[in-house]
């Protein structure tokens, strides 16, 4: 299955009942219109509890079992909130999971259909299987060696300020463009080789403290066919708790070059 | 057809064909929409054979200033770079080149400046830099006072491919830095001002076109800067290599169009007012004389020390007689031998003035609005409509403000194109004044609606320690300080401080332009027993327009102490000043010595707020704006050696 789901590919599943649509914006913006079938699991609600079977038990009240059909999430904008919505799914045990390519907002400018219909829920039961060659610890940033890869999804300006020694940025903006949540294969892949990061490559992602940033990062090297990429879920917030080494780009004050 | 560079080796150029060619400059006439500004043909024919940079030289092709062929070879210097084969200063040189300037202390990341040529940028382009900051940047881009657009802190490898999307909307930054001619920069007010005698624009696009990529200009001694001026006070002229103002004569019962020619200019170290070759060089010989002056410089010019290589020691150093005889000489012999013809896009006004329509249901006047149009926009010659100034925070947008500015652009301005300013500004031209309560609300709703934007509140700050190697102070925060002070106490509205400016810059080398303002600052440091703090020297009295001047030394200001200072001088003036005296007026006599009050008493009257506290009493007063660590200087190499 591919890491990503297309418009047209969604809406004929959408007309024959085959998938299951994820829309992982708040409950408001839910409200406020969504895709035609969608159930609204926010990303908000997932992150609320870093348990791993959260996912699958919210997502099992909403009807979606782990082995069922095809589950294609989206977002507002990014893909961040829809991609860190997969991962815990994934990680909880399902396997057929994916991302709209397009958010909704894209949605909307290419004129499809939307609707405020809140979908009859047929609630199941759920079962967790967790999947842990998707996480990194800690301890698997700490001891990773020159052959793994550690790439930073927040913005420029903050990995500046500070990050994890050794690590490479890429900001999560740099993975989308204006019209998919997810660039073309091949301008990802120039993206990742400037890193040094080729399909054979280990690679841990992370970001300040949600891992919304870092689960975009996590599919969008997925998606280019690095297989062997974890998610420091619990991310730099966690790397300065526990008191751990950071770098810093000295002696320049880039901050003051924000608007 | 792009511009692909064929080389036609003409073995026997006829007679009759080169007298065709050296039949002097022809500025072939095109009047233009925005759809089809396209043509080029620049050729310049040698003895024997001629370069042609289109397929024919009289067969109209598209002109791009990107070629995607710049961009294919850098990505390989740069594999080849950090795979040791190509070596580091021939690296650098080669990057700078092709504007990837260096950053602060770091060689993992780039800071690239992208030439906006005339300052003419389309609200796609914007679009570009407002997507391209966010993916490889910091969240913003940096407008710069010379017409260009930065991206900083890009990891150096993500170059090439910024390079390739900025292609694709027409955006290069070849010969943006280095050893070459700069961006051709020209007043954001051509063609609309009032006091101008013709729009200078096409002349300004034709001359940056016939440079660009010109095996002439490849490798000159250093840096090269040429500005076109609307009329002799809006625009830097004086302060370039080259600086051109238009003008009209009347040659055998005909108006022609022509310019008062400017050369030996520039800032810096020795800073320096240029000088006038001419009162009037002909249309059809300003490609002749850039000609003339490039390839004496190239020849004559130091190559050895980098320090003193710009044009200005070149003319210090013949005499100014002897080096206006020797480009009028040159010219001779250039006009002899090579024939330049260069196509003008000729349009005193957009080819249609579009009134954006728009349903406005009850417009309301938000709050500020008669402020801001008071002192940010401009009324221009055509009547009924303005200019719009959008004044930043030294030069700094944000990748939003940058893709709502697009749109802003669409709906209101009936050119539907930006010009980037001369003070890290973007400017709006040919909005309609009904439609100015409506922008104004949309520029608000932006954070762009900031006023004072044509007053001394609009400080120009270089970027200084924010990325620059060279810097001894954040001169680009002091520049953000001082305007946000301004604008909060009113000062914006205080009339006689309009015409007045503040202009920072990091180190002596002048990139804010600290000599020309009528008050600067560069950036250095003080000390105080063994502690070290940030200062500025101040001068003031500097200015730029047909009589430009260079500013005196005023004080060696602590960084902390600038702002304190700057308002105490305004007070001094508020006191001292006489009927119809603004504070331009009142320094420039005060400096002239034509003023009861001389600078020596007004270093007599700053010194009391310019003693340093001990670090005990005030330790704040020994860190820099945007950092709590105490001062120390750290610098790096400078731009190419
Ligand atoms: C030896 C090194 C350097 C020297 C001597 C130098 C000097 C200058 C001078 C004299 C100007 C012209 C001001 C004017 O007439 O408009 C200028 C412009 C400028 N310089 Fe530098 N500079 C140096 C390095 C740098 C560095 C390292 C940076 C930043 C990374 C920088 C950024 C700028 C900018 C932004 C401008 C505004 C002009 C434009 O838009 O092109 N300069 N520089
Ligand atoms: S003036 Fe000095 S500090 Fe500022 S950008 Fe230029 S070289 Fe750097």
């Amino acid at each position: 299955m591919g890491v990503l789901t297309n418009t047209d590919a969604l809406r004929s599943g959408i007309a024959d009942r085959s998938v299951h649509v994820v829309d992982a914006r708040t409950a408001d913006e839910y409200r406020a219109g969504h895709i035609p079938t969608a159930l609204n699991l926010s990303v908000s609600s997932i992150v609320a509890e870093q348990n791993a079977g959260t996912a699958a038990r919210l997502a099992g009240s909403l009807g979606i079992s782990n082995n069922g059909p095809l589950v294609v999430i989206y977002d507002g904008y990014f893909g961040t909130a829809a991609a860190l919505v997969a991962w815990r799914l994934e990680h909880a045990g399902y396997q057929n999971v994916s991302l709209l390519e397009c958010s909704y907002a894209n949605w909307l400018e290419q004129g499809l259909e939307y609707d405020y219909d809140v979908p009859d829920i047929m609630h199941v039961g759920y079962s967790v299987k967790t999947n842990p060659s998707m996480v990194a610890t800690i301890r698997d940033v700490e001891l990773a060696n020159s052959s793994t890869i550690l790439v930073d999804s927040r913005r420029r300006l903050d990995f500046l300020a500070m990050h994890i020694p050794g690590a490479v940025s890429i900001p999560y903006r740099a993975l989308s463009s204006p019209s998919s949540v997810l660039r073309g294969k091949d301008e990802l892949l120039h993206l990742f080789a400037n890193r040094g990061i080729g399909v054979e490559s280990n690679v841990i992602t992370y970001d300040n403290d949600s891992g919304t940033l870092s689960a975009l990062a996590y599919y969008a090297l997925k998606h280019v066919g690095v297989d062997g990429v974890r998610l420091y879920l619990a991310s730099f917030a966690d790397w300065r708790r526990q008191k751990m080494p950071v770098e810093t780009q000295q002696n320049a004050t880039y901050g003051d070059l924000a608007a | 057809m792009s511009n692909s560079l064929a080389v036609y080796s003409l073995p026997s150029v006829g007679n009759q064909r080169s007298k065709n060619l050296t039949g002097g400059l022809q500025w072939d006439q095109y009047r233009i929409t925005q759809q089809s500004r396209s043509h080029q043909d620049i050729f310049i024919g040698y003895k024997g054979y001629f370069r042609v940079m289109c397929p024919h030289p009289l067969q109209q092709s598209t002109f791009r200033w990107a070629d995607v062929r710049d961009v294919d070879d850098f990505a390989d210097k740069v594999k080849r770079y950090r795979a040791g084969t190509y070596p580091p200063d021939a690296f650098v040189k080669y990057r700078i080149h092709n504007g990837g300037y260096v950053t602060r202390l770091t060689s993992d990341y780039s800071m690239l400046r992208v030439k906006v040529p005339a300052g003419r940028i389309s609200p796609e382009q914007l679009r570009r830099f407002s997507l391209l900051s966010e993916q490889y940047s910091i969240g913003s881009a940096h407008i710069t006072a010379r017409e260009n657009v930065q991206l900083h802190w890009v990891v150096l490898e993500d170059v090439p491919d910024i390079l390739r999307s900025l292609a694709e909307v027409d955006l290069t930054s070849r010969e943006s830095c280095g050893d070459t001619v700069h961006n051709v920069v020209c007043s954001p007010t051509a063609g609309v001002c009032p006091d101008e005698v013709f729009d200078p624009t096409p002349y300004a696009e034709a001359t940056s076109r016939f440079f660009l990529r010109n095996t002439m200009t490849q490798n000159i001694p250093r840096k090269f800067k040429i500005t076109y001026d609307c009329c002799e006070n809006h625009g830097r002229a004086r302060t370039a290599d080259v600086g051109l103002v238009p003008q009209i004569r009347t040659v055998n019962g005909q108006a022609r169009r022509g310019f008062k020619f400017f050369a030996g200019g520039g800032l810096g170290a020795k800073s320096c007012i240029a000088r006038q070759i001419e009162d009037f060089t002909d249309e059809d010989n300003v490609i002749y004389t850039l000609i003339a002056v490039l390839k004496v410089y190239d020849r004559l010019g130091d190559r050895k020390s980098r320090h003193k290589n710009r044009l200005r020691y070149l003319v210090e150093q013949m005499g100014w007689e002897k080096f206006r005889n020797l480009i009028l000489k040159e010219r001779t012999a250039v006009r002899i031998t090579q024939a330049a013809r260069v196509n003008l896009d000729l349009e005193d006004m957009p080819a249609a003035v579009r009134r954006p329509v728009r349903i406005s249901a009850e417009e309301v006047v938000e709050p500020g609005y008669s402020k801001w149009v008071q002192t940010s926009t401009f009324v221009q010659k055509q009547p009924e409509y303005r200019t719009v100034f959008v004044t930043l925070e030294a030069g700094d947008i944000s990748s939003r403000q940058l893709s709502d500015l697009a749109d802003i652009i669409e709906e209101y301005s009936g050119e539907s194109t930006a010009r980037l300013g001369l003070i890290q500004n973007v400017v709006l031209r040919y909005v309609h004044q009904d439609d100015l309560v409506s922008l104004y609300s949309r520029l608000l709703k932006a954070n762009l609606a900031r006023t004072g934007a044509l007053t001394m509140a609009a400080t120009l700050g270089c970027v200084g320690m924010s990325s620059c190697n060279l810097a001894l102070t954040n001169s680009h925060r002091m520049a953000k300080e001082i305007q946000r002070q301004f604008l909060k106490r009113g000062l914006d509205e205080d009339k006689d401080l309009w015409g007045s400016s503040i202009k920072v810059s990091g180190c002596p080398n002048s990139c804010g332009q600290h000599v020309v303002a009528t008050v600067g600052l560069y950036g250095g440091s003080g000390r105080n027993g063994r502690d070290m703090y940030p200062a500025y020297t101040m001068l003031i009295g500097g200015r730029t327009g047909a009589d430009s001047t260079l500013g005196h030394k005023l004080a060696n200001v602590p960084a902390k102490r600038v702002i304190p200072v700057i308002l105490h001088l305004l007070d001094i003036f508020r006191e001292r000043k006489q009927d119809g005296d603004n504070l331009e007026s009142w320094i420039r006599r005060v400096c002239d010595g034509a003023e009861q009050t001389s600078v020596a008493d007004l270093q007599d009257m700053v010194t009391p707020l310019i003693s340093p506290p001990s670090r005990d009493d005030d330790p704040d007063f020994y860190t820099d704006y945007g950092t709590d660590i105490p001062y120390k200087i750290v610098i790096g190499r400078g731009c190419t050696k």
